[in-house]
């Protein structure tokens, strides 16, 4: 029998033919129309009017302005623009001013510029496209009558939410300010914490539709010269639609989008930022979005707090090796308990299988689809609670938690052994400071529970080792994800799986700051 | 796709230390009839004993810079010696590894997984190893270092717990209570499964940088493996005493089946046996890794993941027909008895007279 009775060569071209029909230009319509500003307010009007249309609330106005002598046009969106700044610092001076010019029109633009208005970030340009992308971003505009130019005055009404305390990385010790969706005050977070002429900020506009403005921010000096130019190439390449925030651009930027693990960090601590940029890593920033991302990281990276910083070493290490266990616990303790269970039963003492058995009696599933289910049961409450507003999130958690629960193991769904089990893989998850690590955890979780009811503890040490190879494979802007465990960096283990004392940290770690390792200078020698 | 990696320091010591200890975890006991309650001391010295054939490796691949000892075969001897030398090279390296990877599991069938057929098992050791040398060789040997270290940490926690309470002194002293020529024997025989580790450094010796100078990482890795494997040897033969050592097989696993702290701690032979496990499958990726680069090296590197798919073949079917513990430990002990070292040094003469000749053709030329 013939299955495939057209030739390849034939569907190749039909393929070519359906996909030559597709409008694959990235232009859209309103930034074809690039030409030069109208001499006349009026054609500028109307021509601004069909691009941007009526409903936008832009607002148009004309005066005659020093001393009749000039028509001046302003045009500006309303909610947008700051109306005012437009009317005291823009329209009143204008016509307010008297001043004797007698050049024509040439150079009025600069007049109005340096002696009239009291705006300080201005442009002339000729572009029309200029003008329009202006006005969106909430700017006005200042036509002349006769001329072809016109300037742009920046005046975008900022309507900001107070800094707040940070959400989801709390710390006891450590400050309280969080970032924002204001990029401007992003920025004055951290410098107003590194404030020295090496801290470089460096701009991008990314987003055909949103242009998301996306800030890079590295210390001269310090950070890996190669990190930085391999970031701004990738930024450089980004060619979307929209940015809607931080997490989108870190996905474009990262080095292995598909890994389980993040090899990058989000924070919305200005703090932890201004470490980062100290340690020789780089900060991207990106406007609407109150969370930086953070490179190169390692996994170790993970299980940082600032906190760590502000409590005595030994304190700090015992809790930062409390959260790496529980990173193990997390992701073995189900796997481990079922191996036990139903493979490998010479490890558990016999009081304890006893007990285990008389919980699993009447229990109509296999081990490994109990602790499935209850696994995928405990997301499931999990997401519901986070999604549910305000305090019927915590109720409906606990209710659920605790009375479908125990309703379970009453009814002989589940046993009790199993609850224990999944909720302690549970909780050790939420011990892990990273919020980046919580699903990859999970999966991992999953995995290992498949493995181990497949082959016991064969399977879940094959696993293991699949799950290290892989973290050993990834890089994060040229920086191996296991470093400085592997390859092995003695002087960066002090900052790993403990905290040592600040006067030992005194080299930053050699990859990420080639070039600059002393954090400590020794001042009695 | 290997061109640029660069070993470090720490994964030359690491690469070396789990090399050595392949097939001789299980073989070793080969020797108890001969070295008695010395076998710890013999396992050191035989694997001491291969240090000289390593440096000589280093300082054979020092006349290549990130060639294989095969380069260096083909540039002085021709294509065809090379050829030769690299078929026999392969069959030794799939040989050790249909070796290994029966024991293995036949070790695991025995203790853990009576009703899963050997050779899903085996199947599944072998996908492992065509998944890590899929990737990057960097990676690779990222990974052993860890293993190395988890593997090392992981078997001597679990005899740590139980160290004086049985720990039986009387087992292990007096040390020499056999005639200095079993002793001898079992040191040559030591020698020639740890030679298992020069199979690797031949291939690997390409991404060692500057080898003449760095040869101290390989006497460290080897020194290493010594003292760890007669440590885990005395260990085992003061916990169950050399005549019950010698006739067992799985000692590590059997020994820690011994362990009971009160009424909770026991079954902890199920951790030791997650150290046989990283060592089987680091080394049954290495003796892959071995055959597969000489393969390519026969085709002039063209389709090497062809290559890799038919080498991974060539040690499963073997494995699967082979199907028994006995055998596949008699194979081991026929390998390190008779064919290993002897077929290394042999090429390392080879290589050795290549140089010789590469340099008298560049010597003759006149200037």
């Amino acid at each position: 029998m013939k299955i495939f009775n057209k030739s390849p060569k034939i569907i190749k071209r039909r393929k070519k033919r359906q996909t030559g029909n597709v409008n694959n230009s990235a232009q859209l319509p309103s930034q074809e129309q690039e030409r030069n500003i109208f001499p006349t307010i009026d054609e500028n009007f109307g021509f601004i009017n069909s691009i941007l249309g009526s409903g936008i609330g832009l607002v148009r106005g004309k005066y005659c302005i020093l001393d009749n002598k000039v028509q001046a046009g302003i045009a500006y969106i309303d909610n947008i623009t700051d109306k005012k700044l437009v009317s005291s610092q823009i329209i009143e001076p204008l016509l307010k001013t008297n001043i004797d010019f007698n050049d024509g029109l040439d150079g009025i633009l600069e007049l109005i510029q340096s002696r009239i208005i009291y705006v300080p970030d201005t442009k002339i340009s000729s572009q029309m496209k200029d003008m329009i992308d202006s006005l969106l971003n909430g700017s006005a505009v200042l036509f002349i009558e006769g001329i072809n130019t016109a300037l742009v005055m920046e005046s975008r009404k900022i309507e900001n939410r107070p800094i707040e305390k940070p959400s989801n990385e709390v710390v006891v010790l450590g400050s309280l300010d969080s970032l924002t969706e204001s990029l401007d005050t992003n920025c004055n977070l951290i410098s107003k914490r590194l404030p020295t002429p090496d801290l470089h900020f460096e701009i991008f506009t990314v987003g055909r539709l949103s242009h998301t403005t996306v800030k890079l921010l590295w210390i001269e000096g310090i950070a890996n010269i190669n990190a930085i130019k391999d970031v701004r190439k990738r930024i450089r390449k980004i060619d979307i639609d929209v940015v809607d925030g931080i997490g989108v651009l870190s996905e474009l930027i990262e080095d292995s989008p598909l890994s389980l693990f993040t090899t990058y960090k989000q924070t919305q601590r200005p703090d932890v930022l201004a470490k980062s940029l100290s340690d020789g890593q780089f900060a991207v920033l990106c406007d609407n979005s109150p969370y930086g991302f953070i490179a190169p990281i390692t996994f170790w990276d993970n299980f940082r707090t600032m906190d760590d910083y502000s409590d005595k070493p030994f304190g700090s290490s015992y809790l930062r090796f409390a959260r790496c266990m529980a990173f193990i616990l997390s992701i073995t303790i189900s796997p481990l308990y079922l191996a036990f269970v139903a493979y490998n039963h010479s490890i558990v003492p016999p009081v304890l299988a006893m007990n285990i058995a008389e919980g699993r009696s009447g229990v109509p599933f296999p081990s490994i689809i109990e602790v499935l289910i209850l696994s995928f049961g405990i997301t499931l409450i999990r997401e519901a609670s986070l999604r549910i507003p305000g305090s019927i999130g915590y109720f409906i958690g606990a209710l659920a938690a605790i009375v479908i629960g125990q309703a379970a193991v009453s009814a002989g769904y589940v046993s009790a052994s199993v609850i224990i089990v999944v909720a302690v893989s549970y909780i050790s998850t939420y011990a892990i400071s990273s919020n980046t690590l919580l699903s990859t955890t999970r999966l991992i979780d999953y995995f290992l529970i498949v493995l181990s009811g497949m082959f016991g503890m064969f399977g879940i040490i094959n696993g293991i080792v699949i799950i290290a190879w892989h973290a050993v494979s990834l890089e994060s802007f040229g920086v191996p994800y296991l470093y400085p465990l592997v390859p092995f960096d003695s002087e960066g283990l002090k900052d790993t799986l403990i905290r040592a004392p600040i006067r030992v940290l005194k080299k930053r770690m050699g990859l990420l700051a080639p070039i600059n390792r002393v954090r400590i200078n020794d001042k009695d020698k | 796709m290997d061109g640029t990696a660069r070993f470090t320091r720490e994964q030359v010591i690491l690469l070396s230390f789990i090399s050595i200890i392949g097939n001789i975890a299980y073989i070793y006991t080969w020797m108890d009839e001969d070295t008695g309650r010395a076998s710890w001391l013999a396992s050191f010295a035989g694997i001491l004993l291969i240090i000289p054939f390593s440096v000589w490796i280093f300082h054979v691949g020092e006349s290549y810079p990130e060639g294989t000892i095969f380069d260096i075969l083909e540039t002085g001897l021709g294509k065809f010696v090379n050829i030769f030398i690299s078929l026999i090279y392969i069959f030794i390296n799939i040989a050790v590894a249909v070796a290994h990877l029966n024991m293995f599991t036949e070790m695991l069938k025995v203790f853990f997984l009576q009703y899963t057929p050997p050779w899903v098992i085996m199947a599944c050791m072998i996908l492992m190893g065509v998944l890590f040398l899929s990737g990057k060789i960097q990676s690779f040997a990222r990974l052993v270092e860890i293993l190395a270290v988890l593997g090392t940490i992981n078997y001597f926690m679990s005899f740590m717990l139980i160290f004086p309470s049985n720990f039986h002194l009387e087992y292990i002293i007096p040390v020499f209570d056999t005639s200095l020529y079993g002793f001898i024997k079992g040191v040559v025989f030591m020698a020639g499964g740890a030679s298992e580790c020069l199979l690797l450094l031949m291939v690997i010796i390409r991404f060692i940088p500057d080898p003449a100078r760095h040869f101290t990482w390989i006497v460290k890795g080897i020194v290493s493996s010594a003292i760890i494997f007669a440590a885990a040897v005395l260990i085992i033969t003061a916990m169950m005493s050399p005549e019950l050592a010698k006739r067992i097989a799985f000692g590590g696993v059997n020994a820690a089946r011994l362990i009971h702290i009160g009424e909770f701690i026991q079954g902890l032979e199920l951790f030791v046996f997650a150290t046989y496990q990283f060592i089987a499958i680091c080394k049954i990726t290495m003796y892959m890794y071995c055959a597969w680069t000489a393969s390519k090296k026969i085709f002039n590197n063209k389709k090497p993941l062809l290559h890799l798919f038919i080498t991974s073949i060539m040690i499963f079917l073997p494995s699967v027909w082979l199907n028994s513990y006995n055998k596949a430990y008699y194979l081991a002990v026929f390998l390190a008895e008779y064919i290993i070292l002897p077929f290394l040094i042999l090429i390392l003469l080879l290589a050795s007279i290549s140089i010789m000749i590469k340099n008298n053709r560049r010597g003759s030329v006149p200037e």
